[in-house]
């Protein structure tokens, strides 16, 4: 198996980029850096504007304000067929009329190499991909992993200083997907180039990432490491997007939360203790269920089995909470079980996470939400810039 | 292909023993129907080209003779027919793919004001009798000194192609997926270069369909063409409308098998690119 040659990696920098569509702003004054090869995420559900921001770099669309600098130069006027980025798209892409080899060799061609040259950077290509001996197929004769893996060698081909994936996983089944994506990431450390991932799969962004960027109605909710938003989610929103959670409504205690309705539940790891009564979030890997000869204060209500492990949902007075038990479930539903939590995260009501870390704790349980959770979000650009 | 493998192929669901059945009678219903109503009619002017003693009532032709062959043949002017006509056609259509292709593209791709008027009209070039049409060219046709010139019956002709070469490959051009476009954008090609090697290639099966309909329309062309080229430019369809009013309908069976002759031969000639393309514009899909 050939290698492909290494690609420079570009820095990409992002200034209070904006698109509006209608009356509404898509992507809303975004502003990041991503350092040269490094793989970064764009993390969102539907209609977060993720896809907005990585066409915008791609260059199919242009911004109603901002810059966008491409190793400092400002590429905004720079047409797609000029940018130094490549796209690998979420449908399937390839131009059906012409073979696998032409489908590579598209760029290439385009670009006046000289034949052997063309010939020699298919055949890599596609022995990178794992496609060699394809070459004369047409796209219609592969299956779709396949067809992606020669939209992967495609974009390669034209040597991009930043590799654009948009969702290119998503129309592949699970193993597929998997498999491919663990093949991209290490592919893409191979070679350095940047690159940019638009994705809605939690999963996919926590494995493949160096950073990730948690968007939400075109803002940035969150920028940082994969473990470090796992673990320090800035609002109760990344927290539910990136993992899941369990919201509760109650006080904090010495030893841990007192329910609205009395029932204290232990606390394992030292909290901040803030005054009110803060949104307590927990994740369901943090709650600990043992049974407790059929006394305890939580219901099992229901359980899903997920091979595995089990997700089991408990509920005590008006509180919900999920956990995630191993094969043995401690009960069955309407067992009464004991819960402990492992570790709990604060928020306020509005959802912004209570760290007193940062100082912010005061303003953040006393503020008005709606100007609160601005601060907050002006807050994380200027700290990540 | 037997009717029995054509219709068990063309049921998609599987349907219980009686409505399989019913099914398979409808269809031979049907099969019979076309062979009535497009094979027999064909067989039948062939046969009559051929024939002698072909009249009511009697059911096939007494004798068989050459002499209907032998008339039309060296009917002063036939040449000439011939030679206006397998002339002028391509020209018409080579004209039509110039000036109908580049508007198929933009209403195909591109959002514009006043596009439903652009189509409307040229829809309506169709929705009202042809001869009103030419009628009110005339004028013009007279004012630019095109009447009675070739150039005049390749106008007429043309315009009888602007429906098809418009509208059938400017849905072909809408069907071509917008991420094959920005795919070959981001691969460095301009916009001519996307035209040029993503656009025109898939769309050829549709372009390919509309130069035939163009073809066969303006080969079979004649109101206009008599109206504007006569005397001096009558190709062969118009030779044959004088023909089947002043001789025996044998002569215009004649005709009709001679006028058949470069359709069929087009027909076979691009069947090729006619099924390919097909094929590969339903991979799009």
């Amino acid at each position: 198996m050939s290698t492909v040659n290494e690609i420079r990696g570009s820095e990409l920098v992002l200034e209070e980029v904006t698109k509006i569509f209608g009356t509404v702003a898509a992507v809303d004054q975004v502003s990041l850096r991503v350092a040269p090869s490094e793989f970064l995420t764009l993390l969102g559900p539907s209609g977060s504007g993720k896809t907005t921001l990585l066409r915008m770099i791609g260059g199919f669309l242009s911004p109603n304000s901002g810059r966008i600098l491409i190793d400092g130069d400002d590429v905004v006027d720079m047409p797609v067929e000029r940018r130094p980025t490549a796209m690998l798209f979420q449908q399937l892409s390839l131009w059906p009329h012409l073979t696998v080899a032409r489908n590579v060799s598209f760029g290439l061609e385009l670009r006046r190499r000289p034949k052997e040259e063309i010939a020699q950077k298919v055949r890599d290509l596609l022995g990178v991909v794992g496609l060699s001996g394809f070459e004369d197929r047409l796209p219609s004769q592969l299956s779709g992993g396949q067809q992606q893996r020669v939209a992967l060698a495609r974009a390669l081909a034209l040597e991009p200083r930043i590799l654009l994936l948009d969702e290119p996983f998503s129309a592949l089944d699970t193993k597929l997907r998997i498999e491919l994506r663990t093949f991209v990431r290490k592919l893409q450390r191979e070679v350095g180039t940047t690159t940019i991932l638009v994705t809605h799969d939690q999963e996919e962004a926590l494995e493949l990432s160096d950073r990730i960027v948690v968007l939400r109605d075109g803002r940035v909710e969150q920028i940082g490491e994969p473990t470090e938003i796992y673990d320090l989610p800035k609002t109760g929103f990344v927290a539910e997007f990136l993992g899941s959670m369990s919201f509760l409504t109650g006080s904090l205690t010495a030893r841990g939360v007192r329910l609205e309705n009395g029932v204290e539940v232990e606390v394992q790891e030292p909290f901040d203790h803030v005054a009110g009564t803060p949104q307590i979030g927990v994740r369901p890997e943090d709650v600990l269920v043992s049974a407790n000869e059929g006394s305890g204060a939580f219901v099992i209500d229901r359980i899903t089995r997920k091979g595995y492990f089990n997700e089991i949902w408990l509920s005590c007075g008006g509180a919900t909470v999920g956990a995630y038990v191993g094969r043995e479930v401690p009960g069955s539903i309407h067992s009464r079980v004991d819960v402990r939590m492992r570790k709990i995260h604060l928020f306020t009501e509005s959802g912004d996470a209570i760290d007193l870390d940062n100082g912010n704790a005061s303003v953040a349980v006393g503020g008005g939400p709606g100007e609160q959770s601005e601060s907050e979000r002006a807050e994380v650009q200027e700290t990540r810039r | 292909m037997s009717i029995t493998s054509w219709t068990s192929r063309s049921v998609a669901r599987p349907a219980s023993g009686v409505t399989k059945v019913a099914v398979r009678v409808l269809e031979a219903i049907l099969f019979l129907a076309a062979v009535f109503f497009i094979v027999v009619p064909l067989a039948w002017l062939v046969l009559l080209a051929f024939a002698k003693g072909f009249t009511f009532p009697s059911l096939k032709p007494t004798s068989f003779t050459l002499q209907w062959w032998h008339t039309v043949l060296n009917s002063p002017g036939l040449l000439h027919s011939v030679f206006l006509s397998v002339t002028i056609t391509p020209v018409v259509v080579a004209l039509s793919c110039l000036v109908c292709l580049p508007a198929a593209y933009a209403i195909g791709r591109f959002e514009f004001p006043g596009k439903r008027l652009v189509l409307l009209s040229i829809f309506s070039i169709n929705a009202f009798p042809r001869i009103s049409l030419y009628i009110a060219m005339i004028p013009m046709l007279f004012a630019l000194n095109l009447m009675g010139t070739v150039i005049g019956v390749v106008v007429v002709q043309f315009i009888g192609t602007i429906l098809f070469m418009t509208w059938i490959p400017a849905t072909g051009f809408a069907s071509v997926p917008e991420s094959l476009v920005d795919a070959a954008r981001d691969a460095g090609a301009n916009k001519f270069q996307v035209f040029w090697r993503v656009l025109l290639p898939l769309t050829r099966p549709s372009i390919a369909v509309a130069a035939v309909l163009s073809f066969l329309a303006a080969f079979d062309e004649a109101q206009g063409t008599f109206l504007v080229g006569a005397p001096n430019y009558l190709t062969m369809p118009v030779r044959m409308y004088s023909l089947v009013l002043d001789y025996p309908v044998q002569f215009a069976a004649v005709f009709a098998v001679v006028l058949s002759i470069p359709s069929v031969t087009l027909l076979i000639l691009i069947r090729k690119h006619l099924f390919a393309g097909t094929n590969a514009a339903m991979h799009l899909r």
